[in-house]
């Protein structure tokens, strides 16, 4: 690989093009093939795609970007402390709409660290939530009927299922 | 599964990461999300979401269970306290008056029941056909992966003009239900005292220390085979303690305290064992109610001596980093004893398979 290239350029499902650096690919396995094959390639006009459209590949690069310095050198425990804070800033963005993406995005690209961190979030967003939120934001129909439903209650007495 | 499990706007989710999902979830959301669908009602009940579930549980959300009253009080009183240092009452009760031990979520009582309080599942168990005195046996419970099974030990005692003598022992399968009678083996007539002494489950074995013995006594749950361990460098006033599901000893001498965690290797001929020094710290306080490891920090509850105040006190390992936290008093009550707990959904129904 070429030292002179500190940035590639990828497409993302929509067609739009982003920059991402070198250091911050290294926490994609998948991105880091890719970068490898762009500079390594002949024809180094060719852009590679990422199947992940465009906003949540915005966020996705946010997150390499930050942590790409930390994973690369090793962090001190100052450093990880401030980079959790950053990280649940991170997770504060509109997390219903785009956290379905973020989660499949990181589990595509092979990024631990963002797939275990958005999946937490999941986790923390549904835990107080009551059955029928729950299918709603996950678009589930209830295929329970009323007497196995009644069942499932015998199971577990003392339980709140709503 | 089947992918309909997303749809609309919404991605459709791999059942892969819905998982990893939802074995970060307590217990109680479990049980309620068990009615979203049956895809998530089967994944929920499903014995290797159950496994996973209890790994994550065990290892980033495990409790304190904290006993209160003493070894003499004719009720068990119980409560959990969390990493955020809140308290959760969780039993208090006439009916039971010990609790033999605590492992991957299960609780066994005296008189003999096992008890998932997060999944409020309840088992009364048989009785042990010996009926003996119950100052004269000592019982343990504890977990095997490798058949699978909880099982309750009791070990019976004589006692002989010069102390204690093992004479025998008897052994519950959740699996089969039933007690029966095992074999002590090498420890049949051995002078050792084991009346309360505390017991724990690590590894696929229960281990307990013998009153003033410089041996420690494992039951392998799988084997069923008694085996004494030798641990004469390290000081009598230990405890034993589960570390990194390791068999660990937490000893004080002269104002140090010191992890041993036991190492099992087996040679062509025997088994041998050896106990390896994991970490080190300054002993805080010559009054220390009890201690344990929480979280991978070596924990006490008592006065620590610049600061005097009764509160727990855990130290990190490796690094000694320090962390105070305080017990909510309820009633003026103190915690008397500790056991390590961590939610879990594992049933106590027969084992499906």
């Amino acid at each position: 690989m070429s030292s002179s290239v500190e940035a590639i350029t990828v497409l993302s499902s929509d067609g739009d093009e982003f920059k991402i650096t070198v250091s911050a690919a290294k926490l994609s396995k998948p991105l880091n093939w890719m970068l490898e094959d762009v500079c390594f390639s002949d024809d180094c006009d060719e852009v590679p795609t990422i199947e992940v459209n465009s906003k949540t590949l915005v966020k996705v690069i946010e997150y390499c970007e930050k942590h790409a310095p930390r994973a690369n050198s090793g962090a001190s425990d100052s450093d990880a402390e401030e980079l959790k804070k950053w990280d649940i800033e991170f997770m504060k963005m509109d997390v219903k709409d785009i956290l379905f993406h973020i989660l499949m995005a990181a589990n595509y690209l092979h990024m631990e660290g963002l797939y275990d961190l958005a999946c937490q979030t999941a986790a923390d967003l549904m835990k107080g939530m009551t059955v029928s939120q729950i299918r709603k934001i996950f678009h589930i129909k209830n295929d329970f009927s009323s007497e196995e439903q009644e069942q499932l209650r015998r199971q577990h007495p003392g339980c709140s299922f709503d | 599964m089947k992918p309909q499990l997303v749809a609309g706007n919404q991605p459709y989710l791999a059942e892969e990461i819905i998982t990893d999902i939802l074995k970060l979830l307590p217990v109680k959301s479990l049980i309620r999300f068990q009615s979203v669908c049956k895809p998530w009602e089967n994944l929920i009940k499903s014995a290797l979401f159950i496994t996973e579930h209890l790994h994550y549980s065990t290892h980033q959300n495990s409790c304190l269970l904290l006993k209160y009253g003493n070894f003499s009080s004719q009720t068990l009183h119980l409560r959990l306290l969390d990493w955020e240092m809140q308290i959760h009452e969780i039993l208090h009760s006439r009916t039971f008056t010990r609790l033999i031990g605590s492992i991957n979520g299960l609780l066994c009582l005296y008189p003999f029941v096992l008890w998932n309080p997060a999944t409020r599942e309840v088992r009364q168990l048989p009785l042990p056909r010996k009926q003996h005195d119950p100052c004269r046996s000592t019982t343990g419970f504890g977990y095997s992966p490798v058949v699978n099974d909880y099982k309750i030990v009791r070990i019976y005692s004589n006692f002989e003009p010069d102390g204690y003598t093992l004479t025998g022992a008897e052994v519950y399968s959740l699996s089969t239900d039933s007690w029966k009678d095992v074999d002590l083996g090498v420890l049949q007539g051995v002078e050792l005292d084991l009346y309360l002494v505390n017991n724990v489950s690590a590894n696929g074995s229960i281990f307990w220390r013998g009153l003033n013995s410089d041996a420690i006594v494992s039951y392998d749950i799988a084997t069923e085979v008694f085996t004494l361990i030798p641990i004469s460098t390290i000081p009598l006033s230990t405890i034993l303690t589960v570390y990194d599901d390791k068999l660990a000893l937490v000893s004080i001498k002269n104002k140090w305290i010191e992890l041993w965690v036991l190492q099992k290797g087996i040679d062509s001929s025997s088994e041998t064992w050896s106990w390896i020094k994991k970490h080190t710290e300054r002993c805080p306080s010559d009054s220390l109610l009890w201690y344990t490891i929480w979280r991978n920090h070596l924990t006490f509850y008592g006065h620590y001596l610049p600061i005097h105040d009764l509160a727990l006190y855990l130290f990190k390992i490796p690094t000694n980093e320090m962390k105070v936290g305080l017990i909510p008093e309820v009633d003026g009550d103190q915690p008397h004893y500790v056991f390590n707990y961590a939610e879990s959904l594992v049933p106590l129904r027969q084992h499906p398979h």
